[in-house]
C-alpha cells in the first residue's frame, strides 16, 4: 500500500512471496483475539505458520541456483493495496536466514513457560523482517523496521514483567529513532545518509550498544535469535545504503563515520570483555562484528567491501544461530545468564561443547570463509587507507571474539558454582543440526550469481536497482 | 412526570432519528456517482467536489454526534442537536461558499453555535469552561477573518474569490498590505485548522469535553479552516503569483511545529483524551505538505481530512466506552488495562496506532501519499525531517500508552476499580462507532478509495487554475 508505484506489468499478483510476508501476521493475528483455550493451543503449532515461508524460500533459491544467474531468482509480486514484494539475488540470502530462523526461534527451548502472545509476537518479528527484506519501495521496508520495532517492545515488555516493562523503553526509544531514520531517508533521497544512524541502532554500534545488550539479555532465547539475524541483515542493508549516499553527499563524510564506527567497534570489544553475563556477552560480539561491518563498509572500495561484509556476516550469522541453539537448553536450566552459572560442559556434554567449539571456529574464520577470503582483503585495505581506524576495527573485532570464546570456553571447561545438570544434544537439536549444516551445504552449493558462501553475498542493491 | 418522561423518550426518539438520517445522507452522498461541478447561477456558491466531500463529512460526524447526545438531559439534547445542526450547516456554507461574506458567515455561524452545543449538553465538569474557550477562539478566527476578508474586498472592490484573485492585484502599491490580509486570514485559518503554535487552546477542548461533542469540534473545524484557505486559495492563485509569494514557505513554520511540538507535548500528557488530541493536531499539520507555492491542492487535503475523521471518530468512540468503565481518562488509573479490560484497551491502544499510523488502513495512506507529494515538491529537507521527526515522538506517546496498559501492574486502589458495565445497548453504541470506522478506514485502503475518490474530484477551473 505504502510503497512507491510500479510499472504496469511489470509485477504478478500476489503470492507465494506475500505468505512469506503475511502468512506468519496472520498467525500473530489469529493468536492475539482467538480465546485462551485456543490461542494455547494455536500458539504451541505457532511454528506451522512460518514454515511454509521457509520452504518456499528454499525452494526459490534452489531454482535460482539451479538458473545461475540473475533471472533464476527474480520474482515481483503486486499487494492487492498497491505494494510490492521483490525476492532477487540482492535479497534472497538474508530472506532465506531470517525464514530458517524463524521456525527455530519458535522451538528453541526457553527458561519460562511459553505463551501464546510470545508466540504471536515472535511471528510478527518474523514478517515485519522480512517485509523489511523483500519490499519493493520504502512503504513498505519502513513497514517493516516500524512493525519490527514495535514487536521488540512487547517481546520485552512480556519478558520483564518482574520490572513492569521498564527494560522494554531504551531499546524501543533507540529503534523507534531508527524507524525515524528510514521514514526520513524514504522521502527524501537527500536524507539517505540518516540510514547510517539507522545501521547504527540496528548493529548495535556504540552508543546503541546498550539498548541491543539489554534486549539480549531480557528477551526469550528464541527472540535472541530472530532478532540477532534479523535486526543484523536489515542493519547492514541500511549501513550499505547510507554508507553509500553519505560519500555522494560528502566525500569525506563516509570516512569520518567509518572512522566513528572503528573506535566504535574497540569501544564495543572492550566493552564486551567484562559482561559478566553471557547474553551481553553475545550481544557485545555482535556490536563489535557490527560497528567493524559499518565500518569496513565506509571506508574501504565498495566493490571489496560489499562482497566481504556479505560473506563475512553470512558465515557470522549462521554461526551465530548455532552457538544460540547450543546453549538454549542450558539457557533453559539454569534461567540466567550469569556466566558464573556456566561451566564444565565438556565432562558432561561433549557434542554440545563440539558444535559450540566448531560455531566458534566458523566465527573466526569467517573473513577467511566468506567471500573467497574477501574479508581479509577488506580488512587490510582499511588498514592501508586508514592505519589508526583499521587498526581499531582489527583491534575491536578481536577483542568481541574474545569475550564471547572466553565465555565458551569458561562454558566448556570452567567450573560451576552449582553443576548444570546439562544434557547433550536432543533429538530435536539434532534436527536443527542437521538442517543447519543441510543449509551450510545447500549456501555453499549456490552459484555466485545467487550468492554463494565460497563467492558473495550481493545483498546490498545499488541505487535503483530493484 | 408522565408527561415529561414521554417528551423525553420522544427527543431521544427523534434525535437517534436525525443521527440516523444524516448518517444516511453522507452515505448516499459517498455512494452517488460523481457528478460534474456546478455553479448556483448567481455564481456565489460551488457544488464542486471539496463542497461535496466537505458535505459527507459534516452530516457523517453530526449524525453519529447526534447518536452520542442520546445521553445528554432532557430536551436540551434537541436544542444542541440543532445548535450542531446550525454549526454543520455552518461549515458547509463555508466550504461552498465562493464569495466572501458567505464565507465569512459560515465561519462565523459555526464558530458561535458550536460552544452553544456544549453548553446545552455537556454535563461534564468543566464544560462552561469549554465553551468559553471555544467561543473566543471562534470569535478571534472569526474576528481576524473578517478583518483580512474587509481588506482583500476593499483592495479588489470585489467579494467574489475569482475577482479577488484578479483585481487585488490592481493597485501596485498595496502588495504589502493585501499580503498582510492573506497572512492574516491563514492566522484565522490556523486557530480552526489546528495549525501549531494557533492549537494551544485545543487539546483541552478536543480533549477534554464529552466524546460526542470533543469529536465533532475536532473534526468540524480542521474542515472549516481548510475550507477558508481552499477558497481564497483557489480564488488569489493568480495574485500569489503576480506577487511571487510561495504560499509553501509561508506555512513551512506551521509544519515544522505542528509536526513537533504536540508529539513532544504527549510525552508528557497525563490524559488521554489530551493525548489523542496532540497526537491529531499533529497528523493535521502533515496536511501543510498539500500547500504549493501558488496554491493548496484540494485532491489532497480532502482525502486527508477524511482520514484524519475517520481516525477521530475511532479515538472519540474508544475514549467514551474507556471513560464510562473508568470514570474518566487519567492515565495512572490505566496501569494494567490490557489484563482489567482487556477489549477497551485494545480498542484505546488500536485508537493511538491509528495515530501513528496502522497498516492496512485509509488514514496512512493518504498520509503516505501526502508525504510523498512533499518529497516530490521543493520543500526542503526540514519539512520531511520535521514529518519524520513528529512520527517518532508520537510512536513514542503510543508507546507509553501501550506499556501502560500492558506491562504495568494494576493500579491499587479505589480509582482503578473500573465501574460495572453499562447496558448492552450502550456498550454496542461505542463498540459499532469504533468498528464502523475501522471498518472504513480498512476498506477504504484495500480497494474502496478509488470509488470514495471520485468525490475529491475537484475541478482546478473553479479555483482560479
Amino acid at each position: 500500500m505504502l510503497s512507491t508505484v510500479m510499472a504496469t506489468g511489470e509485477f504478478d499478483p500476489a503470492g507465494p512471496l506475500a505468505m512469506v510476508v503475511f502468512l506468519p501476521l496472520v498467525g500473530a493475528l489469529l493468536l492475539g483475539f482467538a480465546p485462551k483455550p485456543v490461542a494455547r493451543v494455536l500458539g504451541r503449532v505457532a511454528v506451522l505458520w512460518t514454515l511454509p515461508g521457509a520452504l518456499f524460500l528454499l525452494a526459490a533459491a534452489w531454482f535460482g541456483a539451479s538458473g545461475h544467474s540473475v533471472v533464476g531468482v527474480r520474482w515481483l509480486e503486486r499487494l492487492p493495496a498497491g505494494a510490492g514484494l521483490v525476492l532477487s539475488i540482492w535479497n534472497i540470502v538474508p530472506a532465506l536466514l531470517v525464514g530458517l530462523t524463524a521456525p527455530l526461534a519458535l522451538l528453541v527451548a526457553e527458561p519460562r513457560e511459553k505463551t501464546p502472545a510470545r508466540a504471536g509476537w515472535l511471528l510478527v518479528l518474523a514478517s515485519s523482517t522480512q517485509a523489511a527484506l523483500l519490499g519493493a519501495g520504502p512503504g513498505m521496508v519502513i513497514l517493516g523496521w516500524v512493525g519490527g520495532t514495535w514487536a521488540l517492545f512487547f517481546l520485552l515488555g512480556e519478558a520483564d514483567a518482574e520490572a513492569q516493562g521498564q527494560k522494554a523503553n531504551g531499546p524501543f526509544v533507540a529503534h523507534a529513532l531508527a524507524c525515524a531514520c528510514v521514514l526520513a531517508a524514504g522521502l527524501s533521497p537527500g536524507l539517505l545518509p540518516l540510514l547510517v544512524l539507522a545501521a547504527a541502532i540496528r548493529l548495535g554500534v556504540p552508543p546503541f550498544h546498550g539498548p541491543l545488550a539489554r534486549a539480549f539479555e531480557v528477551l526469550p532465547t528464541g527472540a535472541v535469535l530472530l532478532l540477532g539475524v534479523g535486526f543484523t541483515t536489515t542493519g547492514l542493508l541500511a549501513a550499505h545504503d547510507g554508507t553509500l549516499a553519505l560519500a555522494r553527499a560528502v566525500g569525506t563524510s563516509a570516512v569520518v563515520a567509518g572512522t566513528l564506527a572503528a573506535f566504535g567497534a574497540l569501544w564495543a570489544g572492550l566493552v564486551a570483555l567484562p559482561q559478566d553475563d553471557l547474553r551481553r556477552r553475545v550481544a557485545g560480539f555482535l556490536s563489535a562484528q557490527g560497528a567493524m561491518w559499518l565500518a569496513l563498509l565506509a571506508l574501504v572500495d565498495p566493490a571489496l567491501a560489499r562482497p566481504a561484509v556479505g560473506g563475512w556476516a553470512l558465515v557470522t550469522l549462521v554461526a551465530l544461530v548455532a552457538i544460540v541453539v547450543a546453549y538454549a537448553r542450558l539457557w533453559a536450566f539454569a534461567r540466567t545468564g550469569d556466566l558464573r552459572a556456566y561451566g564444565g560442559l565438556g565432562q558432561v556434554a561433549l557434542l554440545r561443547s563440539t558444535l559450540l567449539l566448531l560455531a566458534f571456529a566458523a566465527l573466526l574464520a569467517a573473513p577467511f570463509l566468506g567471500a573467497r577470503g574477501s574479508g581479509v582483503k577488506a580488512l587490510a585495505a582499511s588498514l592501508v587507507a586508514s592505519p589508526l581506524a583499521g587498526g581499531a576495527l582489527a583491534l575491536g573485532g578481536a577483542l568481541g571474539c574474545l569475550a564471547l570464546g572466553l565465555a565458551i570456553y569458561r562454558t566448556i571447561r570452567g567450573q560451576a558454582a552449582m553443576p548444570l545438570p546439562a544434557p547433550d544434544l536432543s533429538g530435536r537439536e539434532w534436527a536443527f543440526l542437521a538442517l543447519l549444516a543441510a543449509t551450510l551445504i545447500f549456501l555453499s552449493s549456490l552459484g555466485p550469481e545467487v550468492g554463494g558462501l565460497g563467492s558473495l553475498w550481493p545483498v546490498f542493491a545499488a541505487a535503483g536497482t530493484p | 412526570m408522565t408527561l415529561r418522561r414521554g417528551l423525553d423518550h420522544a427527543g431521544a426518539a427523534l434525535t437517534l432519528l436525525l443521527g440516523v438520517g444524516a448518517i444516511a445522507l453522507a452515505l448516499r452522498a459517498l455512494a452517488m456517482p460523481p457528478g460534474a461541478p456546478t455553479l448556483d447561477p448567481t455564481g456565489a456558491f460551488a457544488d464542486d467536489g471539496w463542497a461535496r466531500s466537505c458535505r459527507a463529512a459534516m452530516l457523517l460526524v453530526t449524525g453519529l454526534a447526534a447518536i452520542g447526545l442520546v445521553r445528554a438531559p432532557g430536551l436540551r439534547r434537541l436544542a444542541a442537536m440543532g445548535a450542531l445542526l446550525g454549526s454543520g450547516f455552518g461549515v458547509v456554507l463555508a466550504a461552498t461558499s465562493l464569495e466572501l461574506t458567505s464565507l465569512w458567515a459560515g465561519v462565523a455561524l459555526a464558530t458561535t453555535l458550536s460552544p452553544l452545543a456544549i453548553v446545552l449538553a455537556d454535563t461534564r465538569r468543566g464544560a462552561a469552561r469549554h465553551a468559553l474557550t471555544a467561543l473566543l477562539l471562534g470569535a478571534l478566527a472569526s474576528g481576524i477573518l473578517a478583518l483580512s476578508f474587509l481588506a482583500l474586498t476593499a483592495l479588489s472592490g470585489s467579494t467574489h474569490v475569482l475577482e479577488i484573485g484578479f483585481k487585488v492585484t490592481r493597485f501596485e502599491d498595496s502588495a504589502p498590505f493585501a499580503l498582510t490580509a492573506v497572512r492574516a486570514a491563514a492566522v484565522g485559518a490556523a486557530m480552526l485548522a489546528a495549525w501549531a503554535p494557533f492549537h494551544l487552546g485545543l487539546p483541552e477542548l478536543w480533549g477534554e469535553g464529552s466524546a460526542p461533542l470533543a469529536g465533532w469540534l475536532a473534526i468540524a473545524w480542521p474542515w472549516l479552516g481548510w475550507s477558508v484557505m481552499i477558497r481564497l486559495a483557489g480564488g488569489l492563485a493568480p495574485a500569489l503569483e503576480e506577487w511571487s509569494f510561495d504560499a509553501a514557505a509561508a506555512v513551512s513554520v506551521f509544519l515544522v511545529l505542528g509536526a513537533t511540538l504536540p508529539g513532544a507535548a504527549a510525552l508528557a500528557e497525563q490524559r488521554l483524551g489530551r493525548l489523542y488530541a496532540l497526537m491529531g493536531v499533529g497528523v493535521l499539520s502533515e496536511l501543510l505538505l498539500a500547500v504549493h507555492a501558488r496554491g493548496v491542492d484540494p485532491a489532497l487535503v480532502a482525502p486527508g481530512l477524511w482520514g484524519y475523521s475517520l481516525a477521530w471518530i475511532a479515538s472519540s468512540a474508544a475514549l467514551a466506552g474507556l471513560r464510562a468503565r473508568l470514570g474518566d481518562d487519567r492515565l495512572e488509573a490505566m496501569a494494567g488495562l490490557g489484563r482489567r479490560l482487556p477489549r477497551t484497551a485494545l480498542a484505546a491502544s488500536a485508537a493511538a496506532f491509528l495515530w501513528v499510523g496502522l497498516p492496512g488502513t485509509f488514514s496512512l495512506a493518504v498520509r503516505w501519499s501526502l508525504w510523498q507529494q512533499g518529497a516530490a515538491g521543493p520543500p526542503g529537507v526540514l519539512l520531511l525531517a520535521s514529518v519524520a521527526g513528529g512520527g517518532f515522538l508520537r510512536m513514542l506517546a503510543a508507546g507509553r500508552l501501550l506499556g501502560l496498559f500492558y506491562f504495568r501492574a494494576p493500579a491499587a486502589g479505589e480509582a482503578a476499580r473500573p465501574a460495572p458495565p453499562p447496558a448492552l445497548l450502550e456498550r454496542g453504541r461505542w463498540g459499532l462507532v469504533f468498528v464502523a470506522a475501522l471498518v472504513i478506514e480498512v476498506a477504504l485502503a484495500l480497494g474502496a478509495a478509488p470509488w470514495a475518490g471520485r468525490l475529491w474530484g475537484i475541478d482546478r477551473v473553479l479555483f482560479g487554475g
